[in-house]
């Protein structure tokens, strides 16, 4: 894990094939993995609960940091970080709609839905049915 | 054989998506078209694992977008239908034709 500065306020972020967890404290950047065909450019600052823009404009409350923290660990390269971006594009749908709370409650509940979703693929593809009655005949045989 | 190109009903309703969005068809167009036409409340998830699914069987195929500051700046991933997707989805409403004649049961 590489930890760098992140870009001055109005200075663009373009860093190619990577991908990356803001940390808890601001001015840092934890930059974690790596994705091919992921590229980066225009991003969001967050300070504390708020999100700017490129030009140091708010833009509104975050999405729980901690969510997507959550799935950027647990979901593949290839998914976590495009699911990130459909959350963070209806997220402030759902608040201006619904409220703060609400929203972020969604996004848990999204973020822990799709990390089910996805262990759940894997399970499947690890014990299919014909492996499981493999299985269970091969213990029963016995 | 049978098997494996069988369609569930959902991985139906996501191909059908895909059909009516065309070149728009990324995570949140299917998401919320999924959403509009079922009148029901979906989970991200959901949709991605059928997708990731639907790939893997060779019936969709997906390719990267450009970031957008609204996405935060991450990258969109576009979904297209395939040949073979396009096969399976007739195969499924065929056999659905076959089956169906018979009214179901309380419906007048």
């Amino acid at each position: 894990m590489t930890i760098r500065k992140p870009p001055g306020p109005g200075e663009p972020f373009v860093r190619k094939h990577t991908w990356e967890v803001r940390g808890k404290r601001e001015g840092w950047t934890f930059i974690w993995a790596t994705e091919p065909d992921a590229p980066r450019t225009a991003r969001w600052q967050r300070r504390g609960n708020l999100l700017f823009d490129q030009n140091g404009a708010p833009i509104g409350e975050s999405p729980p940091f901690r969510a997507e923290k959550l799935l950027l660990l647990v979901l593949s390269a290839r998914f976590g970080e495009v699911l990130l971006g459909d959350l963070a594009e209806r997220f402030p749908w759902i608040q201006e709609s619904y409220g703060n709370r609400f929203a972020r409650l969604w996004y848990w509940r999204q973020a822990l839905g799709a990390i089910c979703s996805c262990f759940g693929l894997r399970v499947t593809g690890a014990l299919s049915v014909a492996t499981v009655a493999r299985l269970a005949r091969r213990l029963l045989s016995r | 054989m049978a098997g494996q190109t069988a369609l569930g009903p959902f991985q139906q309703q996501v191909l059908y998506a895909l059909l009516r969005l065309r070149e728009k068809a990324y995570g949140v167009t299917i998401w919320q078209e999924l959403e509009e036409r079922t009148g029901e409340a979906l989970a991200i998830g959901s949709v991605y694992s059928t997708l990731e699914r639907l790939e893997r069987k060779g019936f969709v195929s997906s390719r990267m977008g450009e970031p957008t500051p609204e996405r935060g700046g991450r990258a969109k991933r576009y979904y297209a239908i395939t040949g073979a997707g396009a096969a399976a989805l007739q195969r499924s409403e065929r056999i659905l034709t076959n089956l169906k004649g018979i009214p179901v049961p309380g419906t007048p």
